[in-house]
């Protein structure tokens, strides 16, 4: 699941000498609205809460532009810029800005060049995420294969028996596969659950952990889990269309 | 005289090749009637097995026919065979083979599905199956909650269920007590009585010769006159004569599976000849 970072809910809008800050911290620190608060010296008075901007390294805060020309001491410069697009046209406006800054256009400096290629950097580290989501898929199909496998082996007497007293190697075949697929389904089902209770539990445990579960991510897993439950039902399958009816006869010890 | 059930022509299976080759079975002709307990007997190794998984459809033979109420089972196709041993063959085994998770209404019930007959019908056949056996109240027992006794009745129940003609039994009694053999043996009288059902048991055990119609012996692949065997008065074993070790003894000559039972023989006896009158009808030809 990515962790989605933006404000979900801004109370006020901050005017000059006032800050708008994160539930979280707010929390931790004790401060509710009206209260002051110090940041680089200058004292701000909280007038309004954002929730969801919170994570373990640290939690936005939002001032207006002239507080924060006061706080930095740095009158017209723009030290961030919030670039908000359609996700379909994310890229190229992140790149329309880039440009901007590049050419000193439009207020933006150094600073705002940084940002941008911050996002580059996230866009990069989204490549590592894809790529830790690989190695969990290869893993989730070892681990869910092995069991299969374990299981299959351990009821290979089971399915000779079955064979010997008429059933088929396609219905046998089927067997495993949905046997496999239970299992795997069982699993997702247990995993879902306890993502969506750490979904609800981690944010009182540490209001800096923030879970979020959307519905495209189920979706995508539920496909990954079907995959993952075909490819892990291969080799017992495999392991079962090789057995011969007649080895119910062997014994058993 | 009816068509037998059974008619085996010619039936041989090798395994292996070149110098691992080894010809479990060899030019068998057997016929078994309908309603008939034959019993095969034989040392271990000498083909009964694979003999019975031929009759069974479980292992194609190398070679020969196997007629089963008209129909040649070695020339059915993968696809035929599992249908085929679902309708017309019971199985009971030496380790009673029942499915460890299932209860013991559904391991018979199982057998049912497999031949077609489905749920309240396959239920009700199952309860009634096993309520005849004497097994009403273990309906929903765990295979393994049951004692010997009741696994092998599950798994008769499982094996009559569909009615087939041929039940095929492998050491049916081997795993059971003297008592509970004896049940066995009895329920397997009433098989082919009141079933009508053909039995073809493989076995060592001695005692279902009191309930089969036929006994035969195979050896080395090969079916061979009980009437040319002998039994080694030592151990007890059935030895064929031209095979076996001989011992001329007051007028009569003993037969031996090894040298080493003719030797304790000569041991036990040499000052005691009234023990010899005891083995007389089995071990000596005169």
């Amino acid at each position: 699941m990515r962790k989605s970072v933006e404000a979900k809910r801004i109370t006020a809008r901050p005017r000059p000498g006032e800050i708008v800050i994160d539930k979280a911290p707010a929390d931790n620190l004790g401060l509710a609205r009206g209260d002051t608060v110090r940041v680089l010296g200058a004292p701000l008075r909280v007038v309004g809460e954002v929730s969801g901007t919170a994570a373990i390294a640290g939690s936005f805060a939002f001032v207006n532009r002239a507080t924060l020309a006061k706080v930095l001491h740095a009158d017209g410069v723009a030290s961030y810029v919030l670039v908000r697009a359609p996700p379909w046209r994310r890229r190229a406006d992140t790149g329309q800005c880039d440009r901007a800054a590049r050419a000193g256009r439009d207020g933006v400096d150094a600073a705002a060049v940084r940002r941008v290629r911050a996002a580059r950097r996230r866009r990069h580290v989204d490549r590592h995420v894809r790529g830790m989501t690989l190695v969990g898929f290869v893993v989730g199909i070892a681990v869910a294969g092995l069991v299969a496998y374990s299981l299959t082996l351990s009821q290979l007497r089971d399915w000779g028996v079955l064979r010997a007293i008429g059933l088929t190697a396609r219905r046998a075949l089927a067997l495993v596969v949905a046997q496999v697929g239970v299992l795997v389904v069982w699993g997702f089902a247990l995993a879902l659950a306890l993502v969506f209770a750490l979904a609800a539990i981690a944010p009182r445990l540490s209001p800096t952990l923030v879970l979020a579960v959307r519905g495209g991510d189920v979706v995508t897993a539920v496909l990954v889990a079907c995959a993952v439950a075909l490819s892990a039902a291969l080799i017992p399958v495999v392991r079962v269309a090789r057995l011969e009816p007649a080895s119910v006869y062997r014994r058993s010890s | 005289m009816s068509e037998p059930l059974v008619r085996v022509h010619r039936l041989s299976k090798v395994f292996g090749e070149g110098e691992t080759r080894v010809a479990a079975v060899r030019d068998v002709e057997l016929e078994l009637a309908r309603g008939e307990i034959v019993l095969v007997m034989g040392p271990s190794g000498s083909g009964k097995t694979t003999l019975l998984s031929m009759l069974g459809g479980l292992l194609r033979p190398t070679q020969g026919e196997i007629w089963v109420d008209g129909v040649d089972i070695a020339k059915l196709s993968e696809h035929e065979l599992p249908r085929f041993r679902a309708h017309r063959f019971g199985f009971i085994f030496q380790d009673f083979n029942l499915l460890a998770a299932l209860s013991a209404e559904e391991n018979v019930e199982v057998a049912l599905n497999l031949a077609g007959s489905r749920g309240a019908n396959a239920g009700a056949r199952a309860r009634e199956l096993l309520d005849d056996l004497g097994l009403g109240a273990r309906l929903d027992f765990a295979a393994d909650q049951l004692s010997g006794g009741e696994k092998q009745r599950v798994a008769v129940a499982r094996a009559i269920g569909n009615r087939p003609q041929l039940i095929l039994a492998d050491e049916p009694t081997a795993n059971l007590d003297s008592q509970r053999g004896q049940e066995t043996m009895r329920l397997l009288r009433r098989l082919a009585n009141d079933e009508g059902a053909t039995v073809l048991i493989v076995s060592h055990d001695e005692r279902l010769r009191a309930v089969a119609d036929r006994v035969l012996w195979l050896e080395d692949g090969r079916f061979k006159e009980m009437a040319a065997l002998a039994r080694d008065p030592v151990c007890g074993m059935l030895v064929a004569l031209e095979r076996a070790v001989r011992l001329e003894w007051e007028g009569a000559t003993l037969y031996f599976c090894a040298a080493g039972c003719r030797e304790q023989f000569e041991r036990e006896h040499r000052f005691n000849s009234d023990t010899l009158v005891g083995y007389s009808d089995q071990g000596v030809r005169r």
